[in-house]
């Protein structure tokens, strides 16, 4: 009977097993197939083998939008995580009213993505926006962001540096984790802040960073909403996943979209799997021991341990993404 | 024991798949129910993006032909948003609706991937239909193939619409119909000015930013973007010598505000606000409507060159490959699309045009004109590729032409190149 109970949760679960397979493995498997075919969406699929993936990189469209993607992610994410962590840092004081700064920052990251779209399409206008008005009162005449290809980027970068609030709170969350014995220990030794920061601060928060990082990753790989609503001069606007909406959705070319949402998940998976990897040289987990021995074998790396590749992964996996978001989360709320 | 457990397994998994059949099996008998009503009608649902006002003023229409009809119940289907999307996705699925509104550039990949069904069979020897009193030009772009697969129900050809109030405080010649291009430029230029001094231009001859299409200059110079066989002419002379003016308009008589500065604005607004002078729109917009009494309105034809040619927004109901009745459904779509043309402007008809004073009075002013227009107004050589085409005509010809980026033979060289790629020439 005892061994019939374990089969009764299965049982009880195969509603959503069968979901799981219906919506999910099924979708994916039939993807993977018309990611090699010709397909519009109305007629059978037609067979083409690698065509689409070879087509893809001979697309000047195809790579402009790469390139454009790429170089959004190169700025805006390092930019996006310095400035959220300096927001946290700057909030992370017990003053009078700090509740207020601390919800007035967050507030961009709870404004649905369309309308703040629509809100910076009017703040980036070049004659009549919120930024050429205050930059003309300084004797500055703007530029004309959105609609001058060389700005576009920036354009988009400053956004999503305006959004930093969303990362803020989980940087302050971890922040209001780490142990004040810390940071007073390192005052007897006579500590300046930078000391504390570089050497306490960074390393315990490196789990959040790295948190942030790979959601920050694929975030910025997959940016749509605002992309799509607020476009930009010359292509420079046209992110990956706009270009590929624009094939399947547009040009009805739904083969070759598929085949352009493969090369995003591979592209994603493998910088993901490279931040994995370089992990244990800079993410380091509270209660974690730093021996001289321990770091020896980090550098290392994973070649020498097959067996240390798995605990690796699973590591951070555990106890970095969610162990950290959720004790980090549960601090914020007893503290602050 | 054993059986118990498998009892139970079987019944979980009977359950979950009874949950996910029930689902499927409602859209089955949904289907079925749709073939034939109880009264004997043949049920049909028509696709429309009509949505809110136009949706009510659609649906009266509607009312009125099922009424009428003892062989058909129409039921409407409306997609304000997103509508091209919808209807792929329906479309795909075998579950599009009977009849639906296609504009132009869509008919040709419709019709050639087989979505929709040619009418030609339905339409001879019908009294309800007179091809011969249609327009060449909203009917050209319903044949895909030689066959007609469609009967359009709009056909809003662009017009020159101009703030008569500022010419006359300029001193301006008004335009005229016989106006060429050389005309429109000088007058553009005259009422191009800074009226308060600031060093900035604040009043400009005209708004050139993605609209009207390139084709209202390549067209009036005798040139064609893609011909009637598909070929690909955007590089040939005459269409230089269109794009040549555009240029000119844009950047070296500067009688236009920025792109951006018209985007973000919007065109119509700035006309609207007495900021633009001369506004290329659709004989159907209700500019006068909405200007009111803020300035005077008028209208004329589009300027020429070698030729007279407008761009003329057109829109057809077309007919589901997969619709069960084909005879019926035609001839419903037959009686719809008379109906509208006593409700849009412009009917596509030539006898239907009397009507346009009685359906739009504040167009009054301008049915003459209107008509004239619609003689020559045209829609684009559609081909199944056409979004696609669209998107590299701007990228590489209309939006570096606007920023003053390329050369007009260099954008109609680039323009010609990604075109011929995209059909495969």
């Amino acid at each position: 009977m005892k061994k019939l109970k374990k089969y009764e949760g299965l049982l009880f679960i195969s509603p959503w097993i069968l979901g799981f397979f219906i919506f999910t493995v099924f979708p994916i498997s039939f993807a993977f197939y018309i990611g090699f075919t010709d397909w519009n969406s109305f007629t059978e699929p037609k067979f083409i083998g690698f065509d689409n993936y070879i087509h893809l990189f001979q697309d000047p469209n195809f790579l402009n939008s790469l390139k454009v993607t790429v170089l959004y992610a190169l700025f805006a994410i390092p930019l996006g995580i310095i400035s959220s962590l300096t927001l946290a840092v700057i909030v992370n004081v017990k003053v009078k009213g700090i509740y207020f700064f601390r919800t007035a920052l967050y507030l961009p990251a709870v404004v649905s993505g369309v309308s703040i779209s629509l809100l910076w399409r009017w703040i980036l206008d070049p004659d009549y926006g919120l930024i050429n008005l205050l930059l003309s009162y300084i004797g500055i005449s703007g530029p004309n962001w959105l609609g001058d290809p060389s700005w576009v980027l920036p354009s988009y970068v400053m956004m999503a540096i305006w959004g930093a609030g969303g990362g803020m709170l989980t940087y302050l969350a971890g922040l209001q984790d780490i142990p004040r014995s810390l940071y007073e220990s390192a005052e007897i030794d006579g500590a300046n802040w930078w000391h504390k920061f570089r050497h306490i601060t960074l390393p315990m928060l490196s789990p959040v960073i790295f948190y942030n990082l790979v959601m920050g990753m694929i975030g910025s790989f997959r940016k749509f909403n605002d992309a799509y609503i607020i476009g930009g001069a010359e292509n420079q606007g046209k992110f990956y996943m706009v270009y590929l909406y624009e094939n399947a959705f547009n040009f009805y070319k739904m083969g070759y979209a598929t085949a352009m949402a493969w090369v995003l998940f591979a592209i994603i998976l493998l910088l993901t799997l490279l931040v994995f990897k370089t992990s244990p040289l800079w993410v380091f987990y509270a209660g974690e021991i730093q021996t001289a021995k321990s770091k020896e074998k980090k550098k290392l790396g994973t070649n020498v341990f097959a067996g240390s590749k798995l605990k690796r992964f699973k590591g951070p996996e555990m106890n970095g993404l969610k162990g950290a978001e959720i004790n980090s989360f549960k601090g914020s709320e007893i503290n602050g | 024991m054993k059986r118990s457990f498998l009892k139970k397994l079987a019944t979980g998994l009977l359950a979950s798949i009874l949950l996910v059949g029930t689902v499927g099996c409602s859209k089955a008998s949904d289907a079925a129910d749709s073939d034939s009503s109880k009264n004997g009608k043949v049920e049909l649902k028509i696709g429309t993006w009509a949505g809110a006002q136009e949706l009510k003023e659609f649906q009266a229409i509607v009312d009125k032909l099922n009424k009428q009809s003892d062989d058909y119940h129409l039921t409407i289907q409306s997609i304000p948003a997103d509508y091209y999307k919808k209807i792929q996705t329906m479309a795909a699925a075998k579950q599009a609706p009977d009849l639906f509104w296609l504009s132009q550039e869509y008919i040709p990949m419709y019709a050639e991937l087989g979505v929709i069904a040619p009418l030609d069979e339905y339409i001879k020897g019908n009294p309800k239909v007179n091809l011969n009193d249609y327009f060449e030009g909203p009917l050209q772009v319903g044949k895909v193939n030689g066959k007609l697969y469609g009967l359009p129900w709009i056909n809003q050809p662009v017009m020159l619409y101009y703030n008569k109030t500022l010419f006359e405080k300029s001193g301006v010649e008004l335009p005229k119909p016989d106006w060429t291009w050389e005309d429109f430029e000088k007058a553009a230029k005259a009422l191009t000015k800074d009226t308060n001094n600031d060093g900035k231009v604040d009043q400009f001859g005209t708004v050139i930013d993605g609209w009207p299409p390139i084709a209202t200059w390549v067209w009036t110079y005798g040139g064609e973007i893609i011909d009637k066989t598909g070929k690909v002419r955007i590089d040939e002379p005459e269409a230089i010598e269109g794009i040549k003016m555009l240029n000119k308009l844009v950047n070296e008589d500067k009688v236009t505000p920025t792109k951006t500065q018209a985007q973000n604005t919007g065109g119509p607004e700035m006309f609207k606000t007495g900021k633009v002078a001369m506004f290329f729109g659709g004989a159907g917009d209700d500019l006068e409507k909405q200007v009111g009494n803020a300035f005077e309105v008028g209208m004329t034809k589009v300027p020429h060159a070698k030729k007279e040619a407008t761009f003329s927004w057109i829109a057809h109901t077309v007919m589901s490959n997969n619709t069960k009745n084909k005879k019926v459904a035609a001839e419903a779509l037959i009686d719809l699309t008379n109906a509208i043309h006593e409700w849009k402007i412009l009917p596509p008809t030539k006898s239907d045009l009397e009507k346009v004073e009685k359906i739009r009075p504040d167009k009054k002013y301008a049915v003459d004109i209107i008509k004239e227009s619609a003689k020559v107004a045209r829609g684009f050589n559609n081909q199944k590729q056409q979004n696609e085409l669209d998107s590299a005509i701007w990228q590489e010809l209309y939006e570096p032409i606007l920023l003053g980026k390329k050369s007009p033979e260099k954008a109609a060289k680039d323009a010609a190149k990604a075109l011929r790629k995209i059909l495969g020439q």
